[in-house]
């Protein structure tokens, strides 16, 4: 049984992108929530919406027939990709105006805060309903249990909150906002790593029952997928993040503390993307069945 | 109301791709593109060893999966039963070819001809064949078997039906009792390939033994 190849890394960055986008925004509204200093809290809401635009060109650009995207709006009822399109969409709208209304070219948000928190949670909303649309958009492919499957949506929130928050604790740190209340994204940003190594191997274990699902599990495990898997998710995304941290917060202090918590937040990043791409490339097709033959797809 | 299905009789196939040939020059399909695909598939371990072919297309299912997902409302489901793709208005996203879980959807971006090693133009054949893969479906759409649905409105057979030398294919009205498809797949216990996706597929099998 071979993986699909139809969507790679084109596919990979629209996901990841999608999730940094969303869980940014998150970040920056719960600072806003939290009474953090307004710097950071912008630092979120800016970077959301460039990514997830950005993410939609990707997305457009690995279509058939770019011409005809804006039809992806047409069949909500059944199709995710319809739903996710309006998702998003709704989004964008909202973070723009967001963006328009607090940072830039206006600033009429910071007196209103009752209209502003109407904002934060309107856009809220979306940014969970954007995360989690990337992974149901995966999980309706029945006939691929490594993706059909509940623990997915669930990887795919807490990598884009993950990332989101990282996102956030870099942008900061480079324009060089005040740091109060970094701290505090810092410890809930570990506590989403710790959650998340969990979650990828609830996600690995949770394979065992069809044997397609059990080849994607080995092909990602100790297969072709194998080094993108330890290397780029495993160490790169969860371990080396979650050390840094740790050894940034409570082992270090001043400048050598800032620079491990850059490193950490870059390299869990980079570890978000990676994870997109193991879990698409690992998508196995269930093999048609007949009598006691099993012949693998041949064109996916 | 005419629902179109098919019967493959496993029993019968002996695998000579006369249906993948017939196919083709029907459809003029460009490389990677086999709406009457033959698998082989292999099963126990020496000695004890066995070989069979199968037969592969749309397998037009009642509940289509790539309908469901199709987010452009270019996959339809007509009233005989055949699911049909709008090149007009698929914009090519690759979601069906995910879904469907008989593999039976093919994107290509360009046309690969057969002959790698040809240089120039090319010859007549091929150019015929390219031009008229390009008025019915074209690139970077999710093409697929309609059922020869020309051919059968004609009062043909599809071509692979036409064409298997074994008389392993019988192509009929699965909604008449008394059709030929009907009694075959009461009589010969016809099933229908992975059943748990839920689609309830038009194409049925007659077991190899």
């Amino acid at each position: 049984m071979k993986a699909q190849t139809k969507w790679g890394w084109l596919i990979a960055i629209y996901l990841f992108l999608a999730g940094l986008g969303g869980g940014a925004y998150i970040a920056g509204v719960l600072a806003d929530f939290m009474g953090m200093s307004s710097g950071i809290s912008k630092v979120g809401v800016f970077l959301g919406f460039p990514c997830v635009f950005l993410g939609c060109i990707f997305l457009i650009a690995d279509l058939g027939k770019p011409i005809n995207f804006w039809r992806a709006f047409m069949k909500p009822k059944t199709s995710w990709i319809a739903r996710g399109t309006i998702i998003i969409t709704f989004f964008l709208i909202i973070d723009f105006l967001h963006i328009i209304l607090w940072i830039w070219p206006f600033d009429v948000l910071t007196d209103f805060t009752g209209a502003r928190h109407l904002i934060n949670l309107l856009g809220l909303i979306f940014a969970f309903g954007t995360i989690i649309y990337t992974g149901l958009l995966l999980g309706a492919s029945r006939p691929i249990a490594f993706w059909s499957t509940a623990m997915l949506p669930l990887l795919f929130l807490v990598s884009a909150l993950s990332t989101g928050f990282m996102a956030v604790i870099l942008g900061s740190s480079i324009i060089g906002v005040p740091k109060e209340g970094l701290g505090f994204l810092e410890r809930i940003d570990i506590a989403l790593i710790v959650l998340e190594i969990f979650v990828v191997a609830f996600y690995l274990q949770g394979t065992h029952r069809v044997s397609e699902s059990r080849a994607s599990a080995k092909l990602v495990l100790s297969g072709s997928v194998a080094p993108m898997f330890w290397f780029g998710v495993a160490i790169l995304g969860l371990l080396l993040p979650l050390l840094f941290d740790l050894v940034g917060l409570y082992a270090l202090s001043g400048s050598s503390s800032h620079i491990f918590i850059l490193l950490a937040s870059a390299f869990g990043i980079i570890g978000g993307l990676f994870l997109r791409q193991v879990v698409l490339k690992g998508g196995i097709h269930a093999p048609l069945k007949s009598g006691r033959f099993e012949y693998g797809l041949t064109n996916v | 109301m005419v629902k179109y299905g098919f019967v493959i009789d496993l029993k019968r196939c002996y695998g000579c791709y006369s249906c993948t040939a017939a196919c083709k020059a029907s459809n003029n399909t460009p490389m990677g593109v086999d709406f009457a695909k033959c698998v082989s598939g292999e099963t126990g371990s020496y000695p004890a060893t066995q070989r069979q072919m199968l037969p592969t297309l749309c397998m037009q299912c009642e509940d289509p999966e790539c309908k469901t997902v199709c987010p452009t409302g270019a996959t339809v489901q007509n009233e005989n039963g055949i699911v049909t793709v709008d090149k007009e208005l698929c914009m090519g996203c690759g979601y069906c070819m995910m879904a469907c879980p008989y593999g039976q959807r093919y994107k290509i971006s360009t046309w690969r001809t057969y002959f790698p090693a040809a240089t120039g133009e090319l010859d007549a054949y091929q150019s015929y064949a390219k031009r008229k893969w390009e008025e019915s479906n074209g690139y970077g759409i999710a093409s697929k078997c309609d059922f020869c649905m020309q051919r059968v409105e004609d009062g043909r057979l599809p071509a692979c039906v036409e064409s298997c030398p074994a008389k392993a294919r019988t192509f009929g009205d699965i909604n008449d009792p008394e059709s030929e498809v009907s009694i075959l797949i009461r009589r010969d216990r016809g099933f229908q390939l992975n059943p748990e996706f839920g689609t309830n597929p038009s194409v049925y099998y007659l077991p190899a033994r």
